[in-house]
């Protein structure tokens, strides 16, 4: 029988079993005795085992077999709970993770596992010797391991049948849970990408026959006109639900990286992760993913401190890293605390200084708030912030910048002694969304309506434009007004006669102010990301089209001020 | 007239290859089932000629809903599968 038309389906499920054993294993790690985790972990173990079995990946099932059996062990109690035993399982489950990639690329990963197959079929050998003999010394029995010798160990349950395991599902009583796997199918990524471009598209096109029906006057065409709007508005929610993913789709991998760094570094960490069932479409969660990994590492890195050193804080010695996930209206809500030891407002400046990247003036000025976004400096983070997890130097300006992308918006908020916390805005759904467009000399620029806090309309004479000094807005604080013309290098506006000039007040994170000629409209706009050459403009970041078929640039604030 | 085929495992992808191997056979797998919950509906209504039953499910023990298969269907052939190798669940259900 030809098996390779399952390949894909083999990979994609095992990297449901694979990834929800690693999660199992910190749960077990945190109550070892729990029988219910260790079920689910054996079954996990042995779906996988059945379908490599099927498939002929000698190698999973050699693993697979060798954790199951382990774990059979453990749960009847044959085995005694080794405090290395989590290592074991999650090196197993890390093993298989690399040669199911293999599978998937179709190529021979070349790693060697028969002794890690040995080390499982040991640990539950001798585990069982352990707990049959209390007597046995941990040492006597890893010198035993180490020379491999062939030992007999006695009164294990298999031999005695004393001790009959329970069957693979402990319930006798036909406890049914609702599973669902009917009512629902799997999709390609790519296929969701493009119903989305497609929807994307059809609703701008929507804007141009509207504008087209308007000029005819086809007064019959509006009722057809105004169902398909509607009829468009749902499949664009559809298409959108269709799309959302929980965050434990991406927070899988949270608790076991703060674990493992945490370790690392000598730090009592316990991880909280709550919120993990809120929904957010899956390109965000794509893109916020590697974010959330450098705030954590910089959580356990720089914001927790050692143990000691919370205790003379007069701390407990263990500290907290809470990840949480809450939704607000349309928008998601992802903060990380560390209730560490807290940033210093001045140390960031002084730091800021000496790398030229603010004046001592501008620096003297500075909130604590505003000090705190000094990290999100490109330039600011040095290499100690290079993360050996990804691989990749992620340093919190591609952290700011990839929320801002997502249209989000990064706040940091700190107290000494009491820790940081970093709150990541995100809409729940990209692509289609509202926006303000605006208008300076012949250029029209589109701003998400969620950067905008609000607009105000002032006298010309009364901003004061340029110099970077704050002009008073009613309503808000005193902000520094930029000219959008200036901002978008163009000429500045010939004396204006206009006695009241549109300001537009953006907050991300922090507040900003910007002059423009004149607001158009708000409109649903559909972004598109810019390609190279094109992703390389400073203070856009990206593109839609509008309904009479022109090119808007979408404005990165941030970058503009 | 042909039999009626429903196969009880969690896995989609087993689900898959046995409804392969069954094809090739010439059997037409009728209904399948996730779970136990799925597999006693499925059973309650349709009868199914030939079960082929998977031990380890999410919801419940297999060898259980053997035992209510027999019951509800004493005629249905049930075929048991599972890679389940340690030797005292088979025993003790042999």
């Amino acid at each position: 029988m030809d098996m390779s038309p399952y390949r894909d389906l083999f990979v994609s499920e095992s990297r449901l079993h694979i990834a929800a054993f690693g999660e199992l294993i910190l749960r077990f790690e945190d109550s070892p005795g729990e029988s219910a985790v260790i079920d689910e972990l054996f079954r996990h173990a042995h779906s996988l085992k059945g379908m490599a079995a099927t498939m002929g990946f000698e190698q999973i099932v050699a693993i697979a077999h060798g954790m199951e059996d382990l774990l059979s062990k453990v749960r009847s109690k044959e085995a005694m709970l080794l405090p290395d035993l989590a290592d074991l399982l999650l090196e197993g489950s890390d093993t298989l993770a690399r040669l199911a990639s293999g599978v998937e690329a179709g190529t021979d990963t070349g790693e060697d596992t028969t002794e890690l197959v040995e080390r499982l079929a040991l640990s539950a050998s001798l585990s069982a010797s352990l707990s049959a003999s209390s007597s046995a010394s941990s040492s006597a029995s890893s010198s035993a391991a180490a020379t491999g010798t062939q030992t007999q160990y006695p009164g294990t349950a298999l031999n005695t049948g004393a001790n009959i395991p329970p069957e693979p599902s402990v319930s006798s009583s036909h406890q049914f849970r609702q599973a669902d796997s009917f009512k629902s199918i799997r999709i390609k990524t790519e296929t969701l990408d493009h119903l989305v471009n497609i929807t994307g598209e059809l609703i701008t096109n929507r804007y141009r026959l509207t504008e087209a029906v308007r000029l005819t006057d086809a007064a019959e065409s509006q009722e057809a006109l105004h169902q398909l709007s509607t009829l468009l508005r749902n499949l664009r929610d559809e298409v959108f639900k269709a799309r959302m993913l929980p965050f434990a789709f991406i927070a899988e991998r949270f608790p076991r990286l703060v674990r493992d760094l945490a370790r690392k570094q000598g730090k009592e960490i316990v991880f909280q992760l709550s919120g993990k069932e809120i929904e957010l479409d899956r390109g965000i969660l794509e893109d916020i993913a590697e974010p959330i990994v450098h705030i954590l590492r910089n959580a356990v890195d720089h914001g927790m401190e050692s143990p000691d050193e919370r205790v003379l804080a007069g701390k407990p010695r263990s500290g907290t890293i809470t990840l949480t996930v809450r939704r607000d209206k349309d928008h998601v809500e992802i903060s990380i605390d560390d209730g560490g030891r807290g940033m210093d407002p001045e140390r960031l400046k002084r730091q800021g200084v000496e790398k030229g990247l603010i004046s001592r003036e501008q620096s003297a000025e500075m909130t604590p708030q505003e000090a705190y976004q000094l990290i999100c400096l490109p330039g600011f983070s040095t290499a100690e912030t290079v993360t050996d997890i990804s691989g990749r130097g992620v340093g919190m300006d591609a952290v700011r910048e990839t929320v801002q992308s997502l249209a989000g918006v990064l706040t940091i908020q700190s107290q000494r002694g009491h820790g940081s916390r970093f709150v990541m805005r995100l809409p729940i759904t990209v692509s289609i969304i509202p926006a303000l467009i605006v208008q300076s000399g012949p250029i029209e620029i589109a701003f998400p309506l969620n950067t905008v806090s609000r607009t105000v309309e002032l006298e010309s004479s009364a901003i004061t434009c340029e110099s970077g000094r704050p002009t008073a807005i009613p309503g808000e604080t005193s902000l520094p007004i930029r000219s959008l013309r200036q901002a978008l290098n163009l000429p500045a506006a010939p004396n204006s006669e206009t006695a009241l000039q549109p300001v537009i007040v953006c907050d991300i994170g922090q507040m900003l102010a910007f002059s423009v000629d004149r607001i158009v409209s708000q409109q649903e706009i559909f972004i598109r990301p810019l390609r190279s050459p094109l992703s390389h403009l400073r203070g856009v970041s990206g593109a839609t089209l509008t309904g009479d078929g022109r090119v808007l640039f979408v404005a990165d604030a941030g970058a503009l001020a | 007239m042909s039999r009626t085929v429903m196969i009880v495992d969690d896995s989609l992808f087993m689900r898959k290859i046995l409804r392969g191997i069954l094809a090739e056979q010439g059997y037409t797998v009728t209904a399948e089932a996730a779970s136990g919950l799925e597999a006693m509906k499925n059973l309650h209504a349709n009868h199914p000629d030939i079960i082929f039953l998977d031990i380890i499910l999410p919801d419940s023990n297999g060898l259980d809903l053997l035992a209510e298969i027999t019951t509800v269907c004493p005629d249905s052939k049930v075929v048991v599968c599972s890679s389940i190798g340690q030797p005292l669940v088979i025993q003790k259900n042999a």
